[in-house]
């Protein structure tokens, strides 16, 4: 006896589901495609524990071919990651906007982003020639 | 402990859980603490591990140990790849999916496949897609990779299809009515009357989904034959038990399968329908299958190949670009 096959089913079953929320909610064109490999992974793992399950190697063969087409496909989609960020120098998916179906609105990001973390953790150091000044939160490292 | 049946409402509480911690885990501008929903993911994860936990009789610990830490690892770096801001780390995290993911493919059996995926995923697409990285985001974390677009809805949707996925699971693979079965059988063995009818009951309400129904129907009516012709002879009565609870428990670990019709063929490559057992050496036999049965679909991933690689050289050139 070993683990039985539907462990391995449900393990496909939430790969597949957090690669397609990913795809769905993500907006980098590289983690899109990333997500994308990820749901790949979870149906090859699939495939691998039915054909032990069945005794069968046809499933190892399909998920070979599944391998093969997931290296094509990463390799074109890189080809085109790189042609759209030369022709609009950014890896945000929502810049292709108005490549969608005519009559929809855009989406705008209203919610400003918070300010980056302060720059002033970096160890610095003094001025020479002056005497040292102790600030709140200087670093003296 | 048998695996426990359940269905769509058992199914829904991991998924929905689950799906929301990842909504409070997903990029958004006012970051919601992530311990938050890192718990609530954990929560999810334990309850669907009680979902389907079956300690099967005779597993090895070693092997159950195994499964359940790159299952969990795989499913950590998948939520790790989706949550994670910076793609250079997502990246990252998808290597350690991929990693373990060929971990459970040594547990099946496939050692190949574990080899070659570490090679192409691992060696090469993720470091290729890191390459990629490098030359597009120089600037650091970009505007676009703090946010995430309908978060709320994809990850309801991402918990319809996980719980719908899960109770299909649950239903088809579940051995609740062969126990039931198995139990009343072994108390009629049992009994001072022992014969067919006394499980008559149990046997007809056997879920008509499952497919292994039919053999055993085929095997009931060739031993009542057999017991009318020898007039109800207690010993070919208990002969005839005895053959068909063997052929239920038989069943019980291939509850759930739908077998192939016989009309499909099955050649020696691919190993034989009736042992379930993967044929003995790895590479050799998946090579044999692989260059017997399959020949034009590798010589056609072969073609693919390399029409993907013209591709992507066309869809990059530009001319008329002066060398820098």
């Amino acid at each position: 006896m070993s683990v039985p096959l539907e462990q391995y089913l449900v393990v496909g079953a939430i790969l597949f589901v957090l690669g397609a929320v990913g795809f769905l909610t993500r907006r980098n064109l590289i983690t899109l495609f990333l997500c994308a490999e990820l749901m790949l992974q979870g149906v090859t793992l699939n495939f691998v524990a039915f054909s032990k399950h069945h005794g069968q190697m046809t499933g190892q063969v399909f998920s070979l071919m599944i391998i093969t087409i997931a290296a094509c496909e990463a390799g074109l989609a890189l080809a085109l990651i790189l042609v759209l960020y030369n022709s609009r120098r950014t890896l945000d998916v929502s810049v292709w906007q108005d490549l969608r179906e005519s009559g929809l609105e855009q989406t705008i990001d209203t919610e400003p982003l918070p300010a980056p973390a302060d720059e002033a953790a970096m160890p610095r150091l003094q001025e020479a020639g002056k005497m040292p000044t102790r600030r709140r939160g200087d670093s003296y490292v | 402990m048998m695996l426990a049946s359940f269905g769509l409402r058992q199914a829904m509480i991991p998924a929905a859980l689950g799906l929301l911690g990842l909504y409070l885990l997903l990029p958004r501008p006012s970051r919601i603490p992530r311990l938050a929903g890192a718990a609530l993911g954990i929560v999810a994860l334990v309850l669907c591990g009680r979902l389907i936990a079956e300690a099967a009789p005779a597993t090895p610990w070693i092997e159950r140990i195994l499964f359940w830490a790159f299952s969990a690892l795989a499913i950590v770096g998948a939520v790790q790849l989706v949550t994670q801001p910076n793609p250079a780390r997502g990246a990252v995290a998808f290597a350690l999916v991929v990693i373990n993911v060929c971990g459970l493919f040594l547990l099946n059996g496939a050692p190949f496949l574990a080899a070659g995926t570490i090679i192409i995923y691992a060696g090469a697409i993720v470091v290729t897609f890191l390459f990629v990285i490098m030359l597009c985001q120089q600037t650091g974390a970009a505007d676009a990779d703090a946010r995430s677009r309908e978060p709320l809805l994809s990850c309801a949707a991402g918990a319809i299809l996980l719980g719908l996925l899960l109770s299909l699971v649950g239903r088809q693979y579940d051995p609740a009515p062969i126990d039931e079965l198995l139990a009343a059988i072994d108390k009629s063995i049992a009994s001072d009357k022992p014969g067919f009818e006394n499980f008559d009951h149990e046997f007809r309400k056997f879920p008509t989904h499952l497919p292994i129904k039919e053999s055993l129907e085929a095997r009931s009516d060739e031993s009542m034959l057999k017991i009318k012709a020898s007039k109800n002879d207690p010993k070919v009565v208990s002969e005839e038990l005895a053959k068909f609870r063997a052929a239920v428990a038989a069943g019980r670990s291939r509850v759930g399968d739908i077998p192939p019709p016989d009309s499909v063929p099955v050649t020696p490559f691919a190993g034989s329908r009736t042992d379930h057992r993967l044929p003995a050496g790895n590479v050799a036999a998946l090579g044999r299958l692989l260059f017997t049965d399959y020949i034009i679909g590798v010589e056609m991933a072969g073609t693919l190949l390399l029409v993907a690689t013209i591709g992507a050289i066309a869809i990059t050139y530009r001319s008329g670009r002066k060398p820098a």
